[in-house]
């Protein structure tokens, strides 16, 4: 009797030893959770929140830059005869190929890139005219183009601006590339008035890439 | 939330003070655990930042300090206010992406913002500041979701201006009325009363 009153004492004790073991751990357990969440959180709120990330390139990142000349050499340089035509799928590839030659890519990502094709709507057709830009919509709109013996020139609306804007850039077959390029708010309506523009100096060609 | 006492420069955001010092909320954010472990960010910070709390639905990809400073202070016009409220509860979601190589602004299919925080726009009654540009193009969103038609940037120039007299800069009197662009280092008027940058030059204004 003794005996087993002694057996069942013993065993109590270690159900005892137990489960203040089994709290121990639990508080132990607990502690670690506790300290591992403290720490992470201190270092979270210490470190500086990642404020920037990088944006993507402007959705009309190819521009053509103005081309600055003197003024005898613009006041001539629609002086040739040129045959005029009224569809961007009508330019010859001569000029084509010089006129988006000179567009460059301005963004940040990719300096400097070339590209060779320019999204270009025909007279009449919608464009992107404004800054609130609707995707698949060009953002220039041919007014008309001349096409010369020696040069020709491409001359455009450009859109997605906060307002009106015409470009006219003329290219040299045998450079492949434009010589000059100019801007204006004004524009003109056929070859005479924009010969008229040139002359009168409507047109600025140190403003970077807006074109 | 364990509101804090407002430090001194702080700016109250919607339900967190902000410290344009450090670039960093010096409240936590009220929905706590749900916004991740840094309570500090603003929401969740990568790939996106999200406007909280109600509607996680403006999307911020750049340098979002701008985009703060730049609502904190149109906050201050209820017409301005009423604007970014509607984008905010709205059920689109919408992203701003800031960055100074952006020029012109543009607003693409009503769902994306173009913005630089930086350029200025000259118009004939003075020089409107960055914030207001990026109200105007927030307008055009507004305007995507209320599906409207007609003259958009007319529009948008008329739904702006009120914010415009009520901030205390110059209003535009038409879409074209622009005179070119100036560089200001922050996106709204400095307190001196302008921002640091006026317009003329050639190429400015």
């Amino acid at each position: 009797m003794v005996a087993e009153m002694a057996a069942e004492a013993q065993s109590s004790r270690r159900l005892k030893v137990w489960a203040v073991i089994l709290g121990l751990a639990i508080l132990a357990i607990a502690g670690v959770y506790y300290v591992r969440r403290l720490e992470s959180r201190s270092q979270t709120a210490l470190s500086m929140p990642e404020r920037k990330q990088s944006p993507p390139d402007d959705p009309d990142s190819m521009r053509l830059s103005t081309v600055s000349v003197s003024n005898s050499v613009r006041s001539g340089i629609l002086g040739a005869n040129f045959d005029l035509v009224y569809g961007f799928a009508e330019i010859p590839a001569a000029c084509k190929v010089a006129f988006e030659s000179s567009f460059v890519n301005s963004s940040s990502s990719g300096s400097g890139v070339r590209r060779t094709k320019i999204q270009m709507a025909d007279p009449g057709e919608r464009f992107n005219w404004s800054d609130n830009v609707i995707s698949g919509l060009a953002l220039r709109r041919l007014i008309f183009a001349g096409l010369g013996p020696k040069t020709c020139f491409v001359y455009y609306e450009r859109g997605g601006t906060m307002y009106p804007s015409a470009c006219l850039a003329v290219m040299d077959y045998a450079q492949g590339k434009s010589i000059w390029v100019g801007e204006s708010r004004k524009k003109a309506a056929n070859l005479r008035d924009l010969r008229s523009m040139i002359s009168n100096q409507k047109f600025q060609d140190t403003l970077g890439p807006v074109c | 939330m364990r509101e804090k006492t407002k430090p001194a420069g702080a700016s109250y955001y919607r339900a967190r003070y902000y410290d344009p010092a450090s670039g960093r909320f010096v409240s936590e954010d009220p929905i706590a655990f749900n916004g991740g472990a840094n309570f500090y960010r603003y929401t969740r910070n990568s790939p996106l930042n999200l406007v909280d709390p109600s509607g996680q639905v403006i999307q911020v990809v750049g340098d979002i300090t701008t985009w703060i400073t730049a609502t904190l202070y149109l906050n201050g016009s209820s017409s301005a206010a009423s604007i970014i409220n509607e984008l905010q509860n709205a059920p689109d979601v919408y992203t701003i992406n800031i960055s100074d190589t952006y020029f012109p602004d543009r607003t693409v299919d009503g769902k994306t913002v173009y913005w630089n925080p930086h350029k200025a726009l000259c118009v004939q009654k003075g020089v409107q500041s960055p914030a207001l540009q990026l109200l105007h193009e927030l307008e055009h969103l507004v305007q995507d979701r209320s599906h409207q038609k007609g003259d958009l940037e007319g529009a948008a120039v008329r739904a702006t201006n009120p914010a415009a007299v009520q901030l205390g800069e110059p209003t535009r009197l038409n879409y074209h009325d622009v005179r070119g662009n100036v560089v200001w280092p922050l996106p709204i008027p400095s307190s001196s009363g302008g921002g640091g940058g006026g317009c003329g030059g050639r190429n400015g204004c």
